[in-house]
C-alpha cells in the first residue's frame, strides 16, 4: 500500500537554513548544535592467527571513517574512531573510560564479545560484534546493548543448506571482492585504491559497522547510546550495505538481517556462486521475509523475544 | 540579371539549403530516441514511430548518462573508461549533432562523468563525479570545467530547475541530496532523503523535486523552493528499486523506472499514491516521456531493450532491441 512515510523525520532532518561555513570547505547547513559521535574500534590481543583480521577490520573502518567524517561535515556533525587493541593491559573498560565512545566495535571470539558486551552494557554504550559468529551470543548470552554485524553459525548453515547444489567446497561470506551490484564494484574500488589489497568479509564488516553507527546518530539526531539504541531497535530502521536489499537488525536476536554469499575457490580465485537470498531475483515475499529464513527464526531465540512480548 | 547578382542568388539558395538542411532532416524523421548502452559502449538511434533502429554509434566507453539539449540540436552522453578512481582521457562527455548523427566533440566533466543535466538556457553541463565525490560544471561552449564542487559520497542523479537556479545532486552513500546554488556555483543546502538516492527530477513549475531511493525502495517528494522533503511514497511495499524518474509536462504525474523491481510505477504528485504499476523489460533505469504525454521510454538494462508503454493504456505496446546493456534514453522531438 502507498504511503507517506518517515515524513517527521525527513521533514526535521532535511531542513537546511544556516549558511556557515566550517570544515572542509563545505558550506553547512545544520540541523542541530554540532556534535561528535564517538567510536572505538577494539582490535583483538596481538595473535598471529588474528593479524589479518585485525588488519582488514582497521582499514574498513578507517574507509568508512573517511566517508562518514565528509557526511557529518555537510550536516554540521562530526564523528571519531579510536582504535585500541585489548590485552592484559588494557581491558574494554579502560578504553571506554578513556575515549567515551558512544560505540564499541570488535569481538573476535565468544568470549571477547562476552566480555566487550559486558563492559558496554556496564557503561551504558553499545556494541557492534564484529567477528563472532557463535549462537549463544544471540541466545543465551544476547544483551540489549550488543548487535550483530557478523552471521550466526545458525544463518551460516541456512546459507550452505541453500547453496547445496553449488559444486564443491564453498565458504559462506559477507561480502566479496568480485560483487559489483548495487555499488558493490564501486566500494571494492574505494576499498582497493587506497589499501591495495581486495575487500573482505572482516574489511566490510568493519566498514558497514561504522557507517551503521553514524547512520544511527543522524537518524537519532544524537550521540547518546540510549537515542541509538532506541533507533537501532525501531523496526522501521534500515540500512544500505551495498547488498541490494535494505539491512536492519531483528528484534528477537539483534543479527543483522544481511544477504550471504557463498564463495567458490574451486578455481583457486575464489567466485561467487550464489547470492543467498536472491536479492535480483523477483519475490511475492518480502526482501526482509526472506532474510529471516535464514538462521534463528523469530519466536525460537530466547531474550529479546521474550522480552518484546 | 546579370551574372554577379545570379551568383549572388545562387550562394543565398545554397546557404539556405545548407542551414535548413537539419530542419529538413529533423521534419522527415520526426522525433528521435537515443539509448546509451554501457556494456555496448554505443548510441542507439531509434526512430520512435516506426519502434525501428536508424543508426548505431560506437562511443568506444561505458556509456551512461544521456541528455539532450534544450534546443534538441545536440545530445550529450557521459563517458567512462574501466580505470576507476582517477580522471582519463576516456572520461568524457560525448557530444552527438542530432541533425548529422556524429560525434562532434568530447569534453571533460571531472573523472568518471555518470549522470549529468543540462542548464535550461543550454550553456552549462553539471556533472555528477562518482569517485571523486564531487559535481562539475562545465561551460558547453568551451568545454571547460568552470567549478568543481564536494557533495554527498557517490554522488549519482543530478536534476536543474526549470529556472536554471538550483542543482540538485544525490549521493548514494550518504543518502544525502546536494543544493548547488549555480548563480555561485556553491552547494548551499544539504538534506537527507532514503537510502541509496539514484536520480532526481524538477517538476516543469519548480515547486517539487521527486528524488528515488533504490534501497530504501521510495519515491522522496521534495519541496524545491524550501529544499526539504515533504515526504515519501513507498513503491511496492519498498521492493521496487526506483531508479529513474520523469515529471509529466503538466507536473500532475510522475513515472519511475523500477530498476530490478522490473517495473515504472506511475504515481499521482498531488495525492503522493501510486495509482498504477507497469511490468516492463529487465532492470529498466532510464526513463523518457513525450512531450504530448503519450508515451514512455525506459532502457532494460538486462533486457538489452527499450519498453514502449502506452500511457494512456497502462502497457507496453512495444519493444525495440538496442545495443548491449542499455543505461539512459533521451527523446528529441
Amino acid at each position: 500500500m502507498p504511503m507517506i512515510t518517515r515524513r517527521e523525520f525527513l521533514r526535521v532532518a532535511g531542513v537546511a537554513l544556516a549558511t556557515s561555513r566550517a570544515g572542509a570547505g563545505i558550506p553547512i547547513l545544520n540541523w542541530a548544535p554540532a556534535r561528535t559521535l564517538r567510536l572505538a574500534l577494539l582490535l583483538p590481543p596481538a595473535d598471529p592467527s588474528l593479524a589479518s583480521v585485525a588488519s582488514d577490520w582497521s582499514a574498513g573502518a578507517a574507509l568508512a571513517l573517511s566517508e562518514t567524517e565528509r557526511a557529518a561535515q555537510l550536516f554540521g556533525q562530526r564523528i571519531s574512531l579510536s582504535e585500541r587493541r585489548i590485552d592484559q593491559n588494557q581491558k574494554p573498560e579502560d578504553v571506554i573510560a578513556r575515549d567515551h565512545p558512544s560505540v564499541i566495535i570488535g569481538g573476535a571470539s565468544a568470549t571477547e564479545c562476552a566480555a566487550l558486551a559486558q563492559a558496554a552494557e556496564a557503561a551504558g554504550v553499545l556494541f557492534l560484534n564484529l567477528g563472532s559468529t557463535d549462537d549463544a551470543l544471540r541466545r543465551s548470552d544476547c544483551r540489549r546493548h550488543m548487535f550483530h554485524v557478523a552471521a550466526s553459525d545458525a544463518m551460516i548453515d541456512s546459507a550452505r543448506r541453500a547453496a547445496s547444489s553449488a559444486n564443491g567446497p564453498i565458504s559462506i561470506e559477507l561480502w566479496h571482492p568480485s560483487l559489483t551490484r548495487y555499488g558493490g564494484a564501486e566500494l571494492n574500488d574505494r576499498y582497493a585504491d587506497r589499501f591495495k589489497r581486495p575487500m573482505t568479509s572482516s574489511a566490510w564488516a568493519a566498514w558497514v559497522a561504522v557507517k551503521i553507527a553514524w547512520e544511527t546518530s543522524l537518524k537519532a539526531r544524537s550521540v547518546e547510546p540510549a537515542a541509538l539504541l532506541s533507533v537501532l531497535e525501531n523496526d522501521s530502521t534500515g540500512f544500505d550495505g551495498h547488498k541490494g536489499t535494505q539491512l536492519s537488525f531483528r528484534a528477537w536476536d539483534h543479527q543483522l538481517r544481511q544477504p550471504l554469499y557463498a564463495v567458490s575457490n574451486a578455481t583457486g580465485a575464489g567466485r561467487v556462486v550464489a547470492e543467498l537470498p536472491d536479492v535480483g531475483r523477483n519475490n511475492d515475499q518480502g526482501m526482509r521475509e526472506l532474510l529471516d529464513q535464514f538462521g534463528d527464526l523469530a519466536g525460537s531465540a530466547s531474550c529479546f523475544a521474550r522480552g518484546a512480548a | 540579371m546579370n551574372r554577379a547578382r545570379r551568383i549572388r542568388q545562387l550562394v543565398v539558395a545554397i546557404t539556405v539549403v545548407v542551414l535548413l538542411a537539419p530542419c529538413v532532416l529533423r521534419a522527415q524523421s520526426g522525433s528521435l530516441l537515443f539509448v546509451s548502452n554501457e556494456i555496448g559502449r554505443s548510441l542507439t538511434i531509434v526512430n520512435p514511430a516506426t519502434r525501428s533502429v536508424v543508426a548505431t554509434i560506437p562511443l568506444g566507453e561505458r556509456a551512461r548518462g544521456i541528455r539532450s539539449s534544450p534546443d534538441g540540436k545536440l545530445v550529450y552522453v557521459a563517458l567512462s573508461d574501466d580505470i576507476p578512481m582517477r580522471e582519463t582521457a576516456g572520461d568524457r562527455i560525448a557530444v552527438v549533432d542530432v541533425a548529422t548523427r556524429k560525434v562532434i566533440a568530447r569534453f571533460r566533466a571531472g573523472s568518471d562523468p555518470e549522470q549529468f543535466a543540462v542548464s535550461p538556457s543550454g550553456r552549462f553541463l553539471y556533472t555528477s563525479n562518482e569517485d571523486a565525490g564531487t559535481a562539475s560544471a562545465t561551460d558547453i561552449r568551451t568545454g571547460k570545467v568552470i567549478a568543481t564542487m564536494v557533495v554527498g559520497i557517490e554522488p549519482e542523479g543530478v536534476g536543474v530547475s526549470p529556472d536554471g537556479r538550483w542543482v540538485y545532486v544525490t549521493a548514494e552513500t550518504s543518502n544525502s541530496v546536494s543544493v548547488i546554488d549555480t548563480r555561485t556555483n556553491k552547494v548551499v543546502a544539504n538534506f537527507l532523503v532514503d537510502a541509496r538516492p539514484r536520480a532526481v527530477a524538477f517538476s516543469p513549475d519548480g515547486t517539487r523535486a521527486y528524488v528515488t531511493a533504490e534501497i530504501g525502495g521510495t519515491l522522496s517528494i521534495v519541496d524545491a523552493r524550501k529544499h526539504e522533503v515533504l515526504g515519501s511514497v513507498e513503491l511496492e511495499r519498498g521492493q521496487a528499486k526506483p531508479v529513474g524518474v520523469v515529471v509529466s509536462p503538466d507536473g500532475r504525474t510522475v513515472y519511475v523506472a523500477n530498476g530490478r523491481g522490473n517495473t515504472v510505477s506511475i504515481v499521482d504528485a498531488k495525492s503522493a499514491s501510486v495509482i498504477a504499476t507497469i511490468p516492463v523489460g529487465h532492470r529498466p533505469w532510464g526513463i523518457a516521456l513525450s512531450r504530448d504525454a503519450k508515451t514512455l521510454y525506459t532502457a532494460d538494462g538486462l533486457s538489452d531493450q527499450v519498453s514502449v508503454i502506452d500511457v494512456g493504456a497502462r502497457r507496453v505496446v512495444g519493444t525495440i532491441k538496442v545495443g548491449a546493456r542499455p543505461w539512459g534514453v533521451a527523446l528529441v522531438e
